[in-house]
C-alpha cells in the first residue's frame, strides 16, 4: 500500500503527465516503491499497476527491460558492470571477474555474505568510452583499476556514504 | 496529386493506393516477401527483419530538385545503403524494390540463421510442424547450415503453462510479438508482455488468473512458430493428417466460421482434433473465442446418448428406433383424439438448425394442428426480437469496415461475455477506425474502455432511455424525413406519444442526464452510418424493441449496408428460430398467424392444459421447479437431445440426436446471415439428425414428406419462405470470388485454405421498396425506483451450460457460483470477499458467497444466468432480467 | 582370312569356357533352402518385419512424430502421439507414440519409414514369416513391434558383397 508520503510523491510525478497518459509514469513510480525494500515485491508491482491503470504484466515487462529494477532481494549496494562488446574491448570482462573474486562471490556475480554488495554483469550502462566502469546504485565509477576497486569496497564497508565515495571518481 | 502510387517490384510494375506497405503491394503481384512479425490485422513493428528488401527511389539533385539522369537520359535510381523492412516502409512514386536479388537474398539467409541460433530442432514433435512459416521459410530461404555453436543455445522450460489453455515453449519463440499485439490491439486484454531483453527475452503473463482473456486461443493461430500451442491439441495429430471440414460455431449467435480438424482413427471412427477459425471478414475476421475453440469436447463425451430410450416400469431402458417411433405416433394420436390437438405442444431449442426448426413447426402446424410451439426457454427467456425483420442491419453490413463517421450504439449488452467476437469487432471499429461507439448499460463493462461515450441507466429503464433519445432526435430536428416518407408510416402518431418522454422527463427515471441523452441522440442521428446493438441486460419489455425500431427508422439508419439493428440473441440459431416461426403467435418468415395464437413456452410449462410434448434440444426442467413439476405431470413427453438432461430424465421416450459436428445444416446468425456447416465426424451409431427424427415422427402420424437430406429440407424452405429464397445449399456453398481470397493471410503456413462461402443475408423490410414499416410505440412498463438492491442476471460466456460441463479443458474457467457486489454496498453491509450472503426476493432466498467487483454501480448485485444451481433464475424467474432483492449477511 | 583363322582357334575355347561354368554349377549341388526344416538365410540388408528400437536405458526411441506414416507410400502406418509425464515416461523427450500400428498386409517393405525416422526408432528387420490366419492379426501393434524379434529360423549371411566406393568412382 502507498504510504502518505509516497502518495504525495506519486501525485507530484503524475502532475507532469496528462491525465490519460498515466502509463508514462511507470518508471518514476517504480523508483518510489523500490525504495521500500530495495527490490520490488509482487505487492509493490500491483500498487504501481493499480495507481497508473496499467496491467501488472505491463509493469513486469518494464521492470524486466531495465537493469535498475530488481525483483529479488539484493545487497545495499547494487554493483553493475557492463561486459558488452565495447567495454569488453577495454578489458571490462576480465575486470568483472576480478571484481567478483575480490568480493569473494565466485566469478559470475552474486551477493556478498554481509548482504552489502550485489554484483551483476549487465549490457550497457552508457559509458563505453570510460570502461572498465561500474555503476553502484545510481553513481558511476569510471576508468577503474584494481586498486580503486579495493578502495571503494573498503570505504563503503566502513560506512561512508555512497555519494561521498563517488565524488572521488 | 493522385492517391495512387506506381512502383516496380522485381521488374514488375504495380499501382497501389498511397500509404500501402511494400509487403502488401508485393502481394498484389504475387511476389511473396517472407514475414514473421508482420500481420495484416496488427500494427507494424519491424522486429523480425525477415522482410528485408533493397529499396531505391528516383534520384533528384539536392540543390535544384531536378531529376538526375544517367547517360541514356533515364532518371537514376538511388538505392538506400542498407536494406529496408518491407513491412514498415510505405510505397512511394517511382520506387524500385528488389526482393529476389543478391543483397536481399543474403539478408534473408542471415536473418534466418540468427532466428535459428536458439530455435530447437524439434520439428518432428512440434505441433506446428507442417504448417509452420519458420519451417517453410527455412526450407525456401535458409542456408542449410549454421555457423553458431549448437551447445550455446538458449534454454527455457519446454512446457510452460502461459494460462490454463495455452502452453508456451519459449525455446521456439522468435519474439515476433504477434501474440502480444493481438492481445492488446484486437482482444484489448493486454495480459502478455516481453520480460528481459536480448537473448533472455521471454513472453510472460502476470494477470490473475494467468492469460486472463476470452481470446487466448487466437494467439496460437497468429504465432508463426510452435511456441504457443493449445493444451487440448498438444500432440493431437500432425497437420497433414487431418481433414479440414468447414463448420459454424454453435456456442453463440455470432456464427463464427470454423474449421474442424478431423482425423480418421485407427478403428475408422472420426475424431475431432481441433477447431480453428475460418476467415470470414464479414463475420469473425480471423478470430474465434476460446469457448468456440475449446468447447467442442462434448462431442466425444462418454455421457452422450447412443441409443433411443423408452420408459418401462418407471425406468428408462434402451430400445430401438423401430420400437420407439410407432409408440410415439400412437401416443400422440391418442392424446390428439382424446384431448384435441391443442393439448399437444413443442419446444425446440435455438441450437437446432434451420432445417430442424422448419420441420418442427411444420410437424406441429400441419400434421398435429397445434400452434403451441416455442423456442424461448433458457437464455432466450421470454424475449422475441422482430426488429431484425424490419430494421435489421442492411445486407452487406461488415463491421470490420465500419469506421469514421459511423456511430455504434450498444445498449444493455456485455458483448465480451454475450458475443465475444462482436465485442472484438465493435471495439476494433472504435479503436482502429475511429467509429463513435456509445456504450449504454446498467454497469461498467469491458467495452467502456474502448467506447468514446458511456452512460449508465437504472436497470429496467432502458426503454425509457431509448424513448428519450428518440424524443431528443425529434426535438433537435434530426429526423430523416425523406427516409420516413419512403419506408415508414405512422411517424406523426408516435411524435405525440414522445412528448411524454422528453430527455428532461426521463432523466430522473433513467439516471442519465438530459445533456447526455441529447448528445447521444445527436451523435447517432447525425452519423453517416448508425448501428444499434442491444442485448439481454436491456430487458425484455416490448416497448424497447418498438422504440429501437422507431429510432433506427426515424433517423434513416436502416435498409442500407452498415446501418440497422442487431439484437444479441443467445444461441447459435436464435435468429433462425424466429425466422422459421417457432413461436406461438406468428408463422414462418414473419407472416401473421390467422386465428388464435398458441401457448408460449412459459404458458405451456406453467399451466395444465398440455398433455403431451416434444422437446428438442432444450432443457427447461433444469431452470425452474414449476417447469419440472409441469413436465412430470405430462401424459407423454418425447425429448431429443445429445445428453440425458434433467428434462430427458422425465421423458417417456428419449431420442439420441447428432451434434453439429456430426451432421450438416444451416444456422442464421445475428446479422441474418445464413451459413452452412458440413459433416465433420461420425456420430454415435444410432444417433439421428433432428430433422430426420422429426420427419420420422411425422411419418408415424401419416405424413409422407420424403426428405432425403438436410439440403432437401432447405430446398423446400426456399420455396416456402420468401426471405430464404436464395438460401439453397448450392448458393450457400458457392466459393468466394478469387479477388477476396488475396487478403486471406492467416493461411500463410496453414495446412488448409479458405475457398468457401461467406453466407447470405436476407433482406429486411427496410430494404424492400414495396413494403413499409408501421411505426408504433409501446408505453414502457412502469418503473418504480426502489431503495433495495437491484439483482441483475446477465448472460456470461463460461456458464454452467451442459455443453461446457461436458468439456473438461475449460472447467477451470467456468463461473463458480457466487454473487458479485459493488464495493460501496459491500462496505455498507460490512462484507468482504468470500463472505456468504442471503439474497431474498418474494419468499425465495438464496445463499451465495460474494465477490466484490469494481465494475458494478452502487445498489447492484450480479448473479449470472445459467450457472450451477440456477440461483439467478430462481430469484428473478426465468423470463425477467432483473429484480429488487434484499441482501443481508448470513 | 586372318579373322577366320583366329575364329577357328578361339571359338572352341569359348565353348569350352562356357561348358566349364556349366560343369562347375553342375558339381556345386542344389541351392534349395529347406526352410522351415533348416534356417533361412537372409542378407544383412534384407527388409522384413519392422521393429521399434529402444535406447540402452530402456526408453523407447519412437517420439510419435508420424513422419514414417507421412513417408509411407501405402499408408499402412497409423500413429497417435501422447505426452510423457514424469510418472509415466516412455521416451526421452516430451512426446511418445501412444498407438503405433503397422498393417503388414499393406506394407510393401520399401523402407521409407526407416529412412524418414529422425530417431532411428523404426527399422526393417529380417523376419519374413508374416502369414496369419486372420487378416486383423496382420496389424501389428506397438507392443508387438517393441519386442525383440530374433527368430531362430533366420540366419544372417555375412557374405554380402559390398561395392567399395573407390571401385565405382574410378569407372
Amino acid at each position: 500500500m502507498w504510504s502518505e508520503k509516497e502518495r504525495q510523491e506519486l501525485d507530484k510525478i503524475l502532475e507532469k503527465y496528462p491525465p490519460d497518459r498515466k502509463m508514462s509514469a511507470v518508471l518514476p513510480a517504480l523508483y518510489v516503491v523500490q525504495r521500500r525494500k530495495n527490490y520490488l515485491t509482487d505487492d509493490d508491482i500491483k500498487d504501481v499497476a493499480e495507481a497508473l491503470d496499467v496491467t501488472v504484466t505491463h509493469v513486469h515487462s518494464v521492470i524486466g527491460f531495465y537493469t535498475l529494477f530488481r525483483k529479488e532481494p539484493t545487497g545495499k549496494y547494487m554493483v553493475q558492470v557492463c561486459t558488452d562488446l565495447p567495454c569488453a574491448l577495454r578489458g571490462a570482462e576480465d575486470f568483472y571477474h576480478r571484481l567478483c573474486e575480490r568480493m569473494e562471490i565466485g566469478s559470475h556475480g552474486g551477493t556478498t555474505d554481509d548482504d552489502l554488495f550485489t554484483v551483476e554483469g549487465v549490457v550497457c550502462i552508457a559509458a563505453c568510452d570510460k570502461a572498465p566502469c561500474m555503476q553502484i546504485n545510481l553513481e558511476f565509477f569510471e576508468s577503474l583499476t584494481d586498486d580503486q576497486i579495493d578502495e571503494v569496497i573498503k570505504r563503503l564497508r566502513q560506512g561512508e556514504s555512497l555519494t561521498a565515495v563517488a565524488a572521488n571518481y | 496529386m493522385s492517391d495512387q502510387v506506381t512502383l516496380t517490384i522485381d521488374g514488375k510494375t504495380v499501382t497501389v493506393p498511397k500509404g500501402t506497405l511494400i509487403v502488401e503491394a508485393a502481394k498484389q503481384i504475387e511476389q511473396e516477401i517472407p514475414v514473421f512479425c508482420y500481420h495484416g490485422k496488427l500494427s507494424q513493428v519491424g522486429m523480425c527483419r525477415m522482410c528485408l528488401v533493397e529499396v531505391g527511389t528516383p534520384m533528384f539533385d539536392r540543390a535544384t530538385r531536378e531529376p538526375v539522369l544517367d547517360e541514356n537520359g533515364v532518371q537514376k535510381i538511388g538505392f538506400f545503403p542498407k536494406p529496408m523492412t518491407a513491412c514498415t516502409t510505405p510505397v512511394s512514386e517511382g520506387m524500385v524494390v528488389k526482393v529476389d536479388s543478391g543483397a536481399a537474398l543474403d539478408d534473408r539467409k542471415a536473418v534466418l540463421e540468427f532466428l535459428l541460433t536458439s530455435h530447437p530442432l524439434d520439428c518432428p514433435v512440434c505441433d506446428k510442424g507442417g504448417e509452420c512459416p519458420l519451417q517453410d521459410l527455412t526450407m525456401k530461404h535458409g542456408s542449410g547450415i549454421s555457423r553458431f555453436n549448437y551447445e550455446e543455445k538458449q534454454h527455457f522450460p519446454k512446457k510452460y503453462p502461459l494460462g490454463d489453455l495455452i502452453v508456451l515453449d519459449m525455446e521456439r519463440c522468435v519474439i515476433c510479438t504477434r501474440c502480444i499485439r493481438f492481445q492488446s490491439e484486437i482482444a484489448h486484454d493486454p495480459v502478455l508482455a516481453i520480460e528481459n531483453r536480448g537473448r533472455h527475452a521471454h513472453i510472460v503473463s502476470y494477470s490473475d488468473p494467468p492469460f486472463d482473456s476470452h481470446y487466448s486461443g487466437n494467439a496460437t493461430d497468429v504465432c508463426p512458430v510452435g511456441a504457443l500451442t493449445t493444451k487440448d491439441f498438444r500432440f493431437g495429430a500432425r497437420s497433414w493428417e487431418m481433414k479440414n471440414v468447414p463448420s459454424i460455431c454453435n456456442h453463440c449467435g455470432v456464427g463464427c466460421n470454423t474449421v474442424l480438424g478431423t482425423r480418421k482413427g485407427g478403428s475408422g471412427t472420426g475424431q475431432l482434433k481441433r477447431v480453428m477459425p475460418r476467415q470470414n471478414e464479414t463475420v469473425n475476421e480471423l478470430w474465434i473465442c476460446d469457448k468456440g475453440r475449446f468447447g467442442h469436447h462434448f462431442n466425444e463425451s462418454p455421457n452422450r446418448l447412443t441409443t433411443p430410450l423408452i420408459r418401462q416400469d418407471g425406468q428408462l431402458v434402451e430400445s430401438t428406433w423401430a420400437d420407439v417411433l410407432p409408440f410415439i405416433g400412437e401416443k400422440i394420436s391418442s392424446i390428439k383424439s382424446a384431448n384435441g390437438s391443442t393439448a399437444l405442444g413443442g419446444i425446440a431449442g435455438a441450437r437446432l438448425s434451420n432445417e430442424d426448426l422448419y420441420l418442427f413447426q411444420k410437424l406441429f402446424r400441419q400434421i398435429i394442428g397445434s400452434n403451441n410451439i416455442d423456442h424461448r426457454v433458457g437464455l432466450n427467456a421470454n424475449f422475441e426480437d422482430t426488429t431484425a425483420y424490419t430494421v435489421g442491419v442492411g445486407v452487406g453490413t461488415d463491421l470490420s469496415q465500419v469506421g469514421k463517421g459511423s456511430t455504434i450504439l450498444v445498449i444493455g449488452s456485455d458483448l465480451d461475455q454475450e458475443a465475444p467476437i462482436l465485442y472484438i469487432r465493435v471495439a476494433g471499429a472504435s479503436v482502429k477506425r475511429s467509429a463513435h461507439v456509445i456504450n449504454i448499460g446498467g454497469r461498467r463493462t469491458k467495452l467502456d474502455a474502448q467506447a468514446q461515450t458511456s452512460a449508465y441507466y437504472q436497470y429496467g429503464t432502458a426503454s425509457y432511455l431509448v424513448l428519450g433519445i428518440l424524443a431528443s432526435v425529434v426535438a433537435q430536428g434530426l429526423v430523416n424525413q425523406e427516409w420516413i416518407d419512403r419506408h415508414a408510416t405512422g411517424f406523426s402518431e408516435i411524435t405525440k406519444l414522445l412528448q411524454d418522454f422528453a430527455p428532461d422527463s426521463v432523466a430522473d427515471t433513467t439516471g442519465v442526464s438530459s445533456a447526455e441523452i441529447e448528445a447521444i441522440a445527436k451523435s447517432y442521428a447525425e452519423a453517416e452510418n448508425g448501428i444499434i446493438i442491444f442485448g439481454h441486460e436491456a430487458g425484455n419489455d416490448p416497448a424497447l424493441g418498438a422504440a429501437i425500431e422507431a429510432l433506427a427508422a426515424v433517423t434513416g439508419h436502416a435498409g442500407k449496408p452498415n446501418n440497422g439493428v442487431i439484437a444479441v440473441l443467445p444461441h447459435a440459431n436464435s435468429r433462425g428460430a424466429a425466422d422459421m416461426g417457432v413461436v406461438p403467435n406468428r408463422l414462418l418468415g414473419y407472416l401473421p398467424l390467422e386465428g388464435e395464437a398458441g401457448l408460449s413456452a412459459e404458458q405451456m410449462l406453467s399451466g395444465n392444459s398440455i398433455k403431451g410434448m416434444i422437446i428438442a434440444g432444450a432443457d427447461p426442467a433444469s431452470e425452474s421447479d414449476t417447469y419440472r413439476e409441469c413436465l412430470q405431470n405430462l401424459d407423454f413427453l418425447v425429448v431429443q437431445d445429445l445428453f440425458l438432461t434433467e428434462t430427458a430424465q422425465l421423458a417417456d421416450v428419449v431420442l439420441p440426436a447428432k451434434a453439429v459436428a456430426e451432421r450438416d445444416g444451416t444456422f442464421t446468425n445475428l446479422e441474418r446471415r445464413v451459413q452452412t456447416f458440413d459433416v465433420g465426424i461420425d456420430s454415435p451409431l444410432l444417433a439421428w439428425s433432428d430433422w430426420l427424427i422429426l420427419a420420422a415422427i411425422a411419418g408415424q402420424l401419416g405424413a409422407d414428406w420424403g426428405y432425403a437430406s438436410a439440403d432437401g429440407v432447405m430446398a423446400e424452405i426456399t420455396q416456402e419462405v420468401p426471405l430464404y429464397q436464395n438460401m439453397a445449399f448450392e448458393n450457400l456453398v458457392a466459393p468466394v470470388s478469387l479477388d477476396r481470397q488475396t487478403d486471406h493471410y492467416i493461411y500463410e503456413g496453414m495446412s488448409f485454405t479458405a475457398d468457401v462461402h461467406e453466407g447470405i443475408q436476407w433482406a429486411t423490410v427496410a430494404e424492400n421498396e414495396q413494403q413499409k414499416i408501421t411505426l408504433q410505440l409501446v408505453v414502457p412498463e412502469n418503473h418504480t425506483g426502489s431503495d433495495e438492491i437491484t439483482l441483475v442476471t446477465p448472460r456470461i460466456l463460461y456458464d454452467g451450460g451442459r455443453l461446457l460441463a461436458e468439456t473438461d479443458v475449460v472447467q477451470s474457467h467456468v463461473f463458480q457460483t457466487r454473487a458479485l457486489l459493488s464495493s460501496v454496498d459491500a462496505k455498507k453491509l460490512g462484507l468482504n470477499n468470500g463472505d456468504s450472503v442471503t439474497i431474498s426476493q418474494n419468499g425465495t432466498a438464496v445463499n451465495l458467497p460474494i465477490q466484490i467487483s469494481r465494475m458494478l454501480n452502487e445498489g447492484t448485485i450480479l448473479i449470472p444466468r445459467n450457472i450451477e444451481g440456477r440461483p439467478a433464475e430462481r430469484l428473478v424467474g426465468s423470463s425477467d432480467v432483473h429484480a429488487s432483492v434484499k441482501v443481508k449477511k448470513s | 582370312m586372318l579373322n577366320e583363322v583366329k575364329e577357328a582357334i578361339t571359338a572352341p575355347l569359348e565353348v569350352a569356357k562356357a561348358m566349364g561354368i556349366t560343369l562347375k554349377q553342375f558339381l556345386r549341388g542344389p541351392v534349395t533352402n529347406q526352410f522351415p526344416d533348416e534356417p533361412a538365410q537372409v542378407y544383412p540388408r534384407f527388409r522384413g518385419r519392422h521393429a521399434l528400437k529402444r535406447y540402452e536405458n530402456g526408453l523407447e526411441r519412437c517420439i510419435g512424430c508420424a513422419l514414417c506414416a507421412a513417408a509411407c507410400p501405402t499408408e499402412c502406418i497409423y500413429v497417435e502421439a501422447a505426452e510423457n509425464t514424469d510418472e509415466d515416461r516412455r521416451s526421452p523427450g516430451e512426446r511418445y507414440a501412444k498407438i503405433y500400428d503397422i498393417n503388414m498386409l499393406r506394407c510393401i517393405f520399401c523402407g521409407y519409414c526407416a529412412e524418414a525416422c529422425p530417431t532411428e526408432a523404426v527399422v526393417l528387420e529380417h523376419d519374413f514369416t508374416l502369414a496369419e490366419y486372420d487378416r486383423w492379426d496382420a496389424v501389428y501393434s506397438k507392443e508387438q513391434l517393441l519386442e525383440p524379434n530374433n527368430p531362430e529360423y533366420l540366419v544372417v549371411r555375412d557374405d554380402e558383397v559390398f561395392v567399395k566406393a573407390d571401385t565405382w568412382s574410378s569407372k
